[in-house]
């Protein structure tokens, strides 16, 4: 009986100590020494901070179904004086969002309602969204901000240039990208060479190293498959076909070839090709190189297709220019002598494969290369690669990361995927665009960024609707002859390497922009990308302007004003002394390089537009640089009258 | 001391509940037993041989006692559970990450879930191996082995509850089985469970129901009819 | 009031070799944390680290720095950018410390905010008050002081 007793009590008192373990582990929690170690660090700065009340803290966001106890102990994001202080107490650094409307998570993930580091981090069982390492943060902007180019974030911006660039939409399906254009197939037999189509299928890059054609490790089996399958399509699209060399490409004495490589010489560098293509490496970069382009294709093919390009290449955005046969034939013996590639390796002698066309029309759909390039009698294959409008939603348990041994998180596995795009299967098929290890994690936040969260309409930035301007009649024919769009902006549609037209005649003085088109000249010194001599006829130029002094003209900068010594000697002592115009521009050949010299602006520009670009520059062209000096209207019409001075 | 004790079993109020004084004859004692709704429970007497505890190993007492610490703990739990799609899931985390002893709390709840299961089904062994399922005591194994499955369902009822993935789809396997009944009946019955064809927010809420009212309701009187006859047989 | 100081006494009399164990615990932490800090806390002094992580202010503010002030500035802040040799006076040599600390944080901004004008020097040094916002200046600002923190550090 005594022992049962005994039994009794001591085990009353194991069970109280028992339930008394979960009070006690109350009492010792993580967050409480947190915010005692904040109180304690506060008592020691020179600035007085309020110190934090025990407790736990959240930031509840009902829009965004968000609740993040992050707050609990990161107690002074919101402190400048613990700026750089050491974690969790730091201040946040300053962003264009308010933490108490948005929350924490929305930006960083990781587990929002956890109240322990382990926890929030999000690397446990049961949470599917770890945090974002620091380096893929901006993935996070991509969720709500889906516009092309995003303030603030360069990495996201710069990810979704690239994805669009190399066109994985070719591919995979992705929403809001912008099918990029590719040279078409047709004809390339009678375009290349095989030895260059074989060393291009097994290294593109190798010929021209900006390419944004990928590298399928093509085996030296399948290059030969795929070069013989290519060099049999010999006909152009619209049965368009190649006009023989003209009489005055033969040169029968060398003193004649001469002449000819030095007009030819002279042609190139007034057309400045070099505004968009380079030469072995130097010049433009929106077009290929061409610095071996004569061991690429023939002369005969140079001279079709410089001749009218769109005959061959129907989208292509090279403008035509509006040489003589002479000139052609002074061109194609130039780019004979001087684009040659001496070192071009022959390929080793192979015998066709007898089953080529069936062998290389599998290779052609098994790597899709439908997706991207047009080629007829090959249907289209569609898009063979997943889907990857949701693809920062993928789950990790989707995921298969094969042998390759990196850290299973999904920024890791976006990252490894663009670095090295086989490596998790022996199977995949996905080709090597050759990215560096910034551009690579460019594109794991821009695709991060694809998620599937419900985001409130009116918290969401969409990208402006993509401009329907298509202009008609004559003009339109010769904006397509002269790709404008390839460099120029108008009405919203358009490359923006020159500037935005849509207010040109506004801007512009009709005489002067008729003398442009006839000896165009740059603005601006600087610049590398410059506007080409098209040798434009007359009437073409009547054309042109007739149009743009009708459609590209906004009433609203019309601006009026009457010169007088005195308002003009004002502006001189504005533009010299007080707003330092003088830094960026040149007048009478003093002044800075970045702005255009101003000394013949007046016989440039008309009045209107140089009062209000006065008065704010951004409104009219928001890509440019120069400051705004908030200008009184009197101030800006005394400048205004002083540059109409300069005739 | 003793004055004031003796005053208070004196009293009026005390005399009201307890309407005889200290057992102290075997006919007061026979009378301590009928009049008290506590002792009325009682056999008038135990046979020596099942009060040694390596008799019954006190399983069903256990059993018992793990129903007691499940009700106090459910009821807890339930001033922080919404049954709710959108909140289910989040009150979890907030039992884990903010209410005090929240995952205390929720702990006891399961493992002591899960303990009762495997003592009941203990219990019913130890029944079966002392024979006293045998005549006279029939009845009250079947009550048992009802009782047996009222403690499952009440275990599988709050499997939905945390509504997380394993919840969710180790009950869409279970209401999947049910289909598998001939003449549609296991339809009929898969349907009045979820109310609909899919594990939501109704079936949730019908799974609250019948975990923390309904069932248990069940289990309460089906416990009090089986202890009654338990302690009428002699047994303790 | 007894009653609950008995129960506290009690508890903790039983629970001291909980405490001990909890104590532990608590021990353990600012190692962790330590650990945590050095991953991903930017790093404050240039002269603790060889290649200073930019804090993320001073990432945007490189970024605007690129495109409106390099052109004079310089890439590098040395005052040399392309346009610098046309101007009189030269641009600042952003990374000469020694000047560089008499500037105050608030005469930084206002330099940027107002130009030379504001602040009493050229009127080369346009105001970027309206063409940048309030915070933009500020991560120029802070960008601008990590061209002197590298000169010092590299003496």
């Amino acid at each position: 009986m005594k022992r049962s007793r005994i039994a009794f009590a001591l085990s009353s008192v194991v069970f109280l100590v028992v339930l008394a373990i979960s009070p006690v582990k109350d009492m010792l929690l993580e967050w409480k020494g947190y915010q005692k170690d904040y109180n304690r660090l506060i008592q020691d700065l020179p600035q007085r901070v309020a110190p934090a009340e025990i407790g736990i803290r959240q930031i509840w966001v009902p829009k965004l179904d968000r609740v993040d106890r992050c707050v609990t102990c990161h107690l002074g994001m919101k402190e400048k004086a613990l700026a750089g202080a050491k974690e969790p107490f730091g201040a946040h650094p300053r962003i264009d969002h308010d933490v108490e409307e948005f929350g924490c998570t929305i930006c960083h993930e990781g587990q929002g309602p956890a109240t322990t580091y382990k926890e929030s981090i999000g690397k446990v069982a049961f949470w599917e969204h770890p945090m974002l390492p620091r380096e893929y943060i901006e993935a996070a902007c991509g969720k709500c901000h889906k516009e092309k180019t995003v303030t603030h974030a360069p990495v996201l911006s710069a990810g979704r240039k690239l994805i669009e660039e190399a066109n994985c939409i070719g591919c995979h399906k992705i929403a809001g990208y912008q099918r990029q254009w590719v040279p078409t197939l047709n004809g390339i037999g009678s375009k290349v060479n095989r030895a260059w189509l074989y060393a291009w299928l097994k290294d593109p890059k190798a010929y021209f190293p900006k390419t944004k054609m990928a590298n399928f490790h093509f085996t030296d089996a399948e290059a030969d498959i795929m070069a013989d399958f290519l060099m049999g399509f010999t006909s152009f699209s619209d049965s368009a076909s190649l006009d023989p060399l003209p009489a005055e490409a033969a040169a029968p004495t060398e003193a004649a070839k001469t002449a000819l490589e030095e007009l030819g010489s002279t042609r190139i560098s007034e057309a400045r090709c070099i505004s968009c293509h380079s030469i072995n490496g130097k010049g433009g970069s929106i077009a290929t190189d061409l610095g071996k382009v004569a061991s690429k294709t023939s002369q005969q093919w140079l001279y079709n297709y410089i001749k009218s390009p769109k005959r061959f290449q129907p989208k292509v955005l090279m403008p035509r220019f509006r040489f003589s046969d002479k000139d052609l034939a002074g061109v194609v013996t130039y780019m004979k002598t001087e684009y040659t590639d001496y070192d071009l390796a022959e390929p080793p002698k192979h015998t066709p494969d007898p089953q080529y066309y069936e062998k290389g029309l599998a290779l052609f759909k098994k790597y899709n290369c439908r997706g991207c390039h047009e080629l007829e009698g090959v249907g289209n294959t569609g898009e063979v690669g997943p889907e990857l409008t949701f693809v920062g939603s993928k789950k990790l348990y989707e995921i298969d990361f094969g042998q390759s041994g990196i850290e299973e998180s999904l920024p890791s596995y976006l990252f490894t995927k663009m670095t090295k795009p086989r490596v998790f299967s022996s199977v995949a098929k996905m080709p090597d665009f050759g990215f560096s290890p910034e551009e690579a994690r460019a594109v794991a936040v821009a695709l991060l960024g694809n998620t599937n969260e419900r985001i409130p309409e009116e918290m969401q930035v969409r990208p402006k609707q993509a401009s329907t301007y298509d202009p008609q009649g004559e003009f339109g024919k010769l904006v397509n002859d002269l790709a404008c769009f390839g460099c120029h902006t108008m009405e919203g549609r358009g490359r923006l390497v020159a500037t935005d037209l849509t207010q040109e005649a506004s801007a512009a003085k009709r005489d002067w922009i008729e003398n442009y088109f006839k000896v165009p000249y740059s603005l601006r010194p600087i610049l590398t990308e410059r506007m080409p001599n098209f040798r434009l006829s007359d009437p073409e130029i009547k054309v042109l302007t007739d149009y743009m002094s009708k459609v590209f003209l906004t009433d609203t900068l019309a601006h009026d004003l009457s010169v007088t010594e005195a308002s003009a000697a004002k502006g001189k002592l504005l533009y010299e002394e007080r707003y330092g115009c003088k830094g960026c521009h040149q007048i009478e050949g003093k002044g800075g390089y970045v702005g255009p010299p101003l000394d013949k602006v007046a016989s440039r520009l008309q009045s209107g537009w140089i009062f209000h670009w006065l008065k704010d520059p951004q409104a009219l062209r928001p890509e440019s640089i120069e400051p705004n000096n908030k200008l009184s209207d009197q101030e800006a019409e005394a400048l205004t009258a002083y540059l109409l001075t300069l005739k | 001391m003793k004055n004031a004790l003796d005053r208070i079993v004196r009293s009026q109020v005390w005399r009201s509940i307890f309407r005889h004084g200290l057992p102290d004859s075997n006919r007061s004692r026979a009378e301590t037993v009928f009049y008290n709704f506590f002792l009325h429970l009682h056999p008038t007497k135990v046979r020596k041989r099942s009060i040694k505890f390596t008799y019954t190993w006190g399983l069903g007492g256990m059993s018992f006692g793990l129903f007691i610490v499940l009700v106090v703990t459910g009821a807890l739990l339930m001033l922080y559970y919404r049954p709710s799609v959108p909140q289910a899931y989040w009150d979890m985390k907030d039992l884990q990450f903010v209410v005090s002893s929240g995952t205390f709390l929720r702990n006891m709840h399961r493992w002591a879930a899960h303990a009762m299961v495997a003592l009941v089904f203990l219990h019913m062994l130890r029944v079966f191996y002392t024979g006293s399922y045998k005549p006279p005591k029939e009845f009250n194994w079947v009550i048992g082995v009802v009782l047996f499955v009222v403690t499952i369902l009440l275990s599988y009822t709050g499997y939905l509850l945390p509504w997380d993935q394993l919840s969710f789809w180790g009950i869409s396997v279970g209401t999947n089985m049910i289909h598998a009944m001939p003449f549609g009946v296991g339809d009929k019955i898969a349907f009045l469970l979820l109310g609909g064809n899919i594990v939501g927010e109704n079936a949730l809420v019908r799974f609250y129901v019948l975990h923390c009212f309904v069932i248990p309701v069940v289990a309460i009187v089906l416990m009090a009819i089986h202890f009654w006859r338990v302690r009428k047989d002699g047994g303790v | 009031m007894i009653l609950s100081r008995f129960y506290r006494m009690l508890t903790l009399a039983l629970l001291a070799p909980l405490l001990v164990a909890g104590c532990g615990r608590v021990k353990e932490k600012p190692a962790s944390l330590a650990a945590n800090a050095d991953s991903t806390q930017h790093v404050d002094s240039a002269a603790a680290a060889p290649a200073p992580v930019l804090s993320y202010e001073a990432q945007q503010g490189r970024n605007i720095f690129m495109k409106y002030c390099a052109v004079c500035h310089g890439t590098e802040g040395k005052g040399d950018g392309f346009n610098a040799f046309n101007l009189d006076p030269k641009p600042r040599n952003l990374t000469d410390g020694a000047y560089m600390k008499t500037l105050t944080d608030d005469r930084l901004a206002q330099t940027i905010r107002e130009g030379g004008r504001g602040v009493n020097r050229s009127s080369l040094m346009p105001s970027w008050g309206a063409r940048l916002t309030k915070n933009e200046i500020l991560d120029v600002a802070a960008f601008v002081r990590t061209f002197a923190v590298d000169s010092a550090a590299a003496k």
